[in-house]
């Protein structure tokens, strides 16, 4: 089988396009730590990832069937860790994948290590945490609940005990994304997006996570995607909530170990669906319809305004290429 | 701490303690027989919700063994002392509920007594009355035990035949199964004939004939005439017989179902998953074995309006198949004179059910003239329904069908993410509404399917289109805890109007009439007209194709048919009707968009830029495309409909004109029709010139993120440390603000200038030390250190933690004390600041760099890091041990293995001592001098690349330089 490519010369080249070879709608995609590697998953219950080789051509190194049904999302363990992807899907599951640099085949390079199995309806949402505390794996599921996993061997990635259930929200409702804090001196806390971002911290005293900050819901429907802003070092946290017709960034203060909402600010967007931050955790990243993906970044005063729009719509894109645009629409 | 299920519009108040395996509903749809583990339920829909009528344990009659006359006088015999139904009522003896605790109820079934034509005529004008009902129809109960009994329903409603609370009389019993039977079917216009699958791996057809004169049977005929007044008008009393066997394989039969358009053809499942199709008359051949799923096929259903085509599910393989079997149903030539002899020993038979059985010739020969005509028209249908493929061959096929048919190959294949344990079509739910919309989407299954196949997990029960093979459009949950045991579509009925007693009757109306329409009708001269139109018709009892008929049409347009409401019993012990325009849409889930963010890897030009992986997909979601995916409606029609099932439109609805757009969702239309595309974009950035530099006027280059984008150049060209060259920390400084102009970055570099001269001014050359409380000598040295202060801390506001870094490296900010020397700078903000710099780094792949200033750096916590898991223990490539440190005197370094005396440290290949860089196979252990590794392995001086260890261990080392 021919694995599609695609080639690029360079940062100033206009979009490119890669066919995803899915069959069904793409629900998440994913760089790997170094941005050398992609996977993207999908409805149609494959994985597929990608990797970037020297030539600067995307190419097809691993597709298989991950779960019995869609899809919802993945997440790259920190390559300390080893060649590691989490994925979780709407048969109630979420499975570790460890990648075989012996395989001979695109389908057979990743094994699963484990399946876990605890939800009682699809897990919507996974990420691993940040290393600093170790490998650890949350789940967020329809059923309202947020699995936290830990793998107490890290040489032995088939056993995955599940540490802590929280019951965020009620049985009907979902928890729908989740993020954690890469505070690297705090105690282990996470995000929980569902009917409205609930912040958890791990208390070492009561030796299990609580809520630490109930945050106001969405003025219409759920928390779509939830992100926490990596910290390098500032004095506060940001946390980034894309909910449709609005995107809010929470400013948390971190004075002396205890988080505060210090301030909120809603960003007016015609939709956000999907939304990351950068490295730095000063540029965020949202994408809305017609594949546009916006980028906001703050001001001197404080304010996220948007800086630039990266058109992802291929047809716009070809109408872009074609007037001899570049990649940025004004 | 649940919320309550949404979904569920009504339940059964009376919650069974035991598993229900199945459901049946009456032949006016207003009633249904649920089978309990030991009992038969008596249920009463109406929009009101769900009502029992009563509850009857029938595991008396199920557990026998006697023959056949004996048995039918059991009932009489033991009828009062086992009145064990009614409410509430508990089993009487323990005795007996012992000796019935093995036999549990697997199966009911409820069909129609009324010759078709003769129903079509009494309903014309009229509903059928319940009396109707209750004298015309009957209901089967199979048991584990393989015995089946039937009952005329009559008995069954209270203040009926039987007395309110009277044992119904069985009608007959079926006792030729030495197993469990798993599925019962009735024939869909041929009242009286009764399919039945056994575990015992056999199938039988019962029928059920007039028995006048036999023997012995003067009592019981007349304790039948009592009992039964209200079916028995005719003084009729019925025997049943079973007049064919089909064993079609030696295993498990899971599901049996009749065509709903043949009237001779039914097709069953296996539990090694086969589909099997038979025609009756045919017992010794069938006419289509399918391997239709791998390990256990739990259930199967004809399509309600397209003839050939037939769904399977799979338990095992949890996937649901669709199949057009219209090349092995369609009948050779040869098939039509076994049809005929066979049909010839056959009569008496043929003469009870004349009229559909001459209809049922009719047909035949009508088919066997004019295939062609047929099967082209069909074609057209079956294109206009979504289901073309395959059939531009179809013609072939038909003609040369007689010699030998060719596997069939599945339609759709659907993947449910759970066992599947029962499968129903959707009734069509295309008819011409008042404004001549036609309902698009109605090739739908509903799937139940559980987490496991036996027990626990939640029953789902999904709405699936052939069109989304990976993803049901909506997805109903009401019982919790326990799978689905079987379900039934319900229509939803509406105020139309044409005022009705009741609304329910009046939508059942026009099954009735569809009746009249039956297969009989289908005659060339309307297939040739080209104005087929196929039309709903209801699942399981009445299946029709209907024409374009001025009369019927109008009749339709006063009836919109809407089905969306399924009625379901699970091994929860519940009976629920849920909604399924209530159900969850998996789809709203999908993004539109979603999108990775990342930089660029140093390997890539420029990096340090944003890469963005994007997807655009254009997910038809909300209320207005809902209808058009679904088929489930939520207007004006549902707004009036009573009761339960009534569905008030949303604002969002009200406002969405149905008009629009309806032709972009085409029925067959999969989607999404493409592969999405992912869109690769990289923002920021911009040009170099040839020695690495940006170029200022570039016009494309956007900064949004200028603390990452120069940072690994940073990286490389900051001098954090003096040397001979620059001794100086001023000089560092000022070196490092040339580096920062020349990187465009002029913040920074007027940053590093106001520091060098601010210690220039201040006259020293590091910063005090902590806690030294000496007064400052001059001004620079009273505003230093607070402006260094906010300068990192300015920084570090804004993400730049390499700049952080980088000056208090320079300035040596943190003492080896783990002090700072910056008063009200906490030490652990340091540390993170280093933390993060150093995870930076490592994220672009600047290894050096981070291994560098980890070494460098003052504070022992950060520089600990370079002693992180940095323990190699070494073993004996020849024994395998580990090497024992050495324990002669002033001896650091070991030749020879304590363990087995051998040196150590040799090449594997010149079997000199290593002395420079030592590399080993981590398989076999084995190694050398880097050279003479590559000159074996790598195939350097004219040498062969090899794979095979040097030392003959027989170790493929060069493993993976073979795969890549």
């Amino acid at each position: 089988m021919q694995n599609q490519i695609m080639d690029f010369s360079g940062p100033t080249s206009t979009s490119k396009v890669l066919t995803s070879r899915h069959q069904d709608y793409v629900h998440h995609i994913a760089f790997d730590i170094y941005g050398r590697r992609m996977a993207t998953c999908s409805g149609d219950r494959f994985v597929r990832v990608w990797d970037l080789s020297e030539n600067n051509v995307w190419s097809l190194v691993g597709e298989w069937q991950a779960h019995k049904g869609s899809v919802a999302m993945l997440s790259w363990a920190h390559p300390e860790f080893g060649s590691m992807l989490a994925t979780c899907g709407s048969d109630h599951e979420a499975k570790i994948w460890e990648e075989r640099t012996n395989a001979t085949s695109a389908a057979s390079r990743w094994t699963v290590k484990s399946q876990l199995a605890d939800a009682r309806k699809a897990v919507s949402c996974l990420e691993f945490s940040p290393r600093h505390w170790g490998l650890k794996l949350a789940t967020g599921s329809a059923d309202g609940c947020v699995r936290i996993y830990e793998a107490v061997d890290v040489a032995n990635l088939s056993q995955w005990p599940l540490a802590t259930t929280l019951q965020c929200f009620a049985e009907g409702l979902g928890v729908t994304c989740m993020s954690w804090s890469s505070g690297r001196f705090e105690p282990p806390t996470l995000v929980v997006g569902g009917a409205n971002p609930i912040v958890y911290r791990y208390g070492e005293a009561s030796r299990q996570y609580s809520p630490l900050i109930v945050l106001p819901p969405p003025a219409v429907g759920e928390v779509l995607d939830i992100a926490w802003a990596p910290n390098v070092g500032r004095q506060f946290h940001y946390i980034a909530s894309a909910e449709g017709s609005q995107l809010r960034i929470f400013k948390l203060s971190r004075k002396e170990n205890k988080l505060e909402l210090e301030s909120t600010q809603t960003l007016q967007v015609i939709n956000a669906w999907r939304c990351q931050w950068n490295v730095t955790g000063t540029v965020l990243a949202s994408s809305g319809d017609a594949g546009l993906v916006q980028l906001w970044k703050s001001d001197f005063e404080g304010n996220f305004k948007c800086v630039s729009k990266i058109q992802g719509d291929i047809a716009q894109v070809a109408a872009g290429a074609a007037a001899g645009a570049g990649l940025m629409s004004p | 701490m649940a919320v309550p299920n949404k979904e569920v519009v009504a339940s059964l108040t009376e919650r069974s303690t035991d598993p229900l395996r199945s459901i049946s509903l009456s032949p006016s749809r207003r009633f249904g027989v649920i089978a309990g583990k030991d009992n038969l339920q008596l249920v009463k829909i109406s929009p009101d919700g769900l009502k029992r009528l009563r509850l009857l344990n029938i595991t008396q009659y199920l557990q026998t063994n006697v023959p056949s006359g004996e048995r039918q006088s059991q009932p009489a015999k033991y009828g009062d002392v086992r009145d064990t139904f009614g409410l509430g009522v508990p089993k009487q003896s323990t005795q007996r509920t012992m000796s019935h605790g093995n036999i549990a109820v697997t199966c009911a079934a409820w069909s129609s007594l009324q010759q078709t034509e003769q129903q079509a005529s009494e309903t014309s004008d009229q509903t059928p009355s319940l009396d109707a009902e209750k004298a015309n129809s009957i209901i089967a109960a199979a048991g584990s035990n393989g015995v089946v009994v039937v009952w005329t329903s009559g008995s069954f409603f209270p203040g009926g035949g039987g007395g309110s609370m009277g044992n119904p009389q069985p009608e007959g019993y079926l006792n030729q199964h030495s197993r469990a039977v798993n599925s019962l079917a009735w024939h869909p216009r041929q009242p009286g004939l009764l399919l039945t699958a056994s575990q015992d791996a056999t199938a039988k057809l019962w029928h059920r004939k007039d028995s006048i004169d036999r023997k012995g049977e003067d009592k019981r005929k007349k304790s039948n005439w009592f009992a039964n007044k209200a079916n028995t008008k005719d003084s009729k009393v019925y025997q049943w017989k079973c007049i064919a066997t089909f064993k079609p394989k030696n295993e498990a039969i899971r599901d049996i179902q009749w065509s709903n358009f043949q009237d001779d053809i039914f097709a069953l499942v296996t539990v090694s998953g086969s589909l099997i199709v038979y025609n009756r008359y045919i017992g010794m051949r069938a006419l289509a074995k399918v391997a239709a799923h791998d390990g256990d096929a739990s259930c199967l259903d004809f399509h309600p309006t397209q003839p050939y085509i037939i769904a399977t599910g799979g338990s095992n393989d949890n996937r649901v198949k669709v199949w057009d079997l219209e090349s092995n149903i369609t009948m050779s030539k040869k098939d039509d004179h076994n049809i005929s002899v066979n049909a010839g020993t056959l009569n008496t038979i043929r003469s009870e059910t004349e009229n559909s059985a001459n209809s049922v010739s009719s047909h035949d020969t009508d088919k066997s003239t004019p295939r062609l005509e047929t099967s082209n028209s069909s074609n057209g249908i079956r294109s206009l329904n979504g289901f073309s493929q395959n059939s531009s061959t179809l013609s072939n096929t038909t003609l040369s069908r007689h010699s030998k048919v060719s596997s069939p190959l599945s339609l759709h294949v659907l993947s449910i993410s759970a066992a599947v344990t029962k499968i129903k079509w959707r009734p069509s739910a295309s008819s011409v509404m008042d404004d001549d919309e036609v309902d698009r989407h109605e090739s739908m299954l509903a799937v139940a399917s559980a987490r496991q196949a036996s027990a626990g997990g939640s029953g789902v029960l999904g709405l699936w289109s052939c069109d989304r093979p990976f993803m049901p459009l909506s997805v109903v949950e009401g019982h919790e805890k326990g799978a689905i045991g079987d379900f039934v579509w319900l229509e939803t009925p509406y105020r139309n109007t044409k005022p009705t007693s009741h609304p329910l009757v009046s939508s059942a109306e026009p099954m009735d009439k569809s009746r009249s329409g039956s297969v009989g009708r289908y005659s060339p001269s309307t297939t040739t007209d080209g104005t087929v139109v196929l039309r709903g018709s209801l699942r399981g009892d009445a299946e029709s194709i209907l024409f374009d008929n001025k009369e019927k049409d109008d009749e339709r347009r006063a009836a919109p048919r809407i089905w969306q409401h399924i009625l379901s019993v699970g091994r929860d012990g519940r009976c629920l009707v849920q909604s399924l325009v209530r159900g969850e849409r998996p789809m709203s889930r999908i993004p539109p968009s979603c999108f990775a963010l990342a930089n660029l890897s140093p390997f890539q030009t420029g990096y340090g830029s944003l890469q963005v992986f994007s997807v655009y997909q254009n997910v038809p979601k909300g209320a207005e495309n809902d209808m058009k995916l679904t088929g489930l409606r939520r207007d004006q029609y549902t707004a009036q409909a009573p009761g339960i099932f009534k569905e008030e439109m949303s604002d969002e609805e009200m406002e969405f004109d149905r008009s629009d757009g309806l032709d972009f969702f085409e029925p067959g239309r999969r989607f999404p029709d493409t592969s999405p595309e992912l869109v690769f974009n990289v923002v920021d950035g911009g040009k170099l010139d040839s020695s690495g530099l940006p170029i200022n006027e570039d016009v494309e280059a956007i900064c949004i993120a200028p603390e990452v984008l120069h940072l690994s150049r940073f990286a490389s060209s900051y001098q954090l440390y003096p040397d001979s060259e620059l001794t100086a920390r001023v000089d560092l400084c000022l070196h490092n603000a040339g580096i920062a102009e020349n990187l465009r970055r002029d913040s920074l570099a007027r940053m590093w200038r106001s520091i060098a001269s601010m210690m220039q001014g201040a006259g020293l050359d590091e910063l005090p030390k902590a806690g030294t409380s000496i007064a400052p000598t001059n001004v620079m040295q009273f505003v230093l250190l607070p402006t260094v202060k906010s300068l990192l801390l300015e920084r570090a506001e804004a993400g730049d933690v390499q700049t952080c870094v980088a000056v208090c490296e320079v300035l040596q900010v943190i003492d080896s004390d783990q002090n700072t020397k910056i008063p009200g700078l906490d030490i652990t903000l340091l540390r993170e600041w280093y933390l993060s710099y150093i995870d930076l780094l490592e994220q672009m792949c600047l290894f050096s760099a981070s291994a560098f200033l980890i070494q460098r750096c003052n504070d022992p916590v950060i520089g600990a890091m370079n002693q992180n898991s940095t323990t190699i223990h070494e073993s004996c490539s020849t024994c395998g041990k580990p090497l024992q440190p050495s324990t002669e005197p002033g001896g650091t370094t070991r030749k020879v293995c304590k363990t087995c005396r051998r040196p150590v440290g040799m090449c594997f290949l010149c079997h000199q001592p290593v002395t420079a860089l030592y590399v080993w196979c981590q398989g076999c252990g084995h190694g050398g001098h880097l050279e003479c590794a590559l000159k074996w392995f790598g195939g350097f001086e004219s040498e062969p690349p090899r794979e095979i260890c040097p030392t003959g261990c027989g170790h493929r080392c060069n493993f993976q330089k073979m795969n890549s």
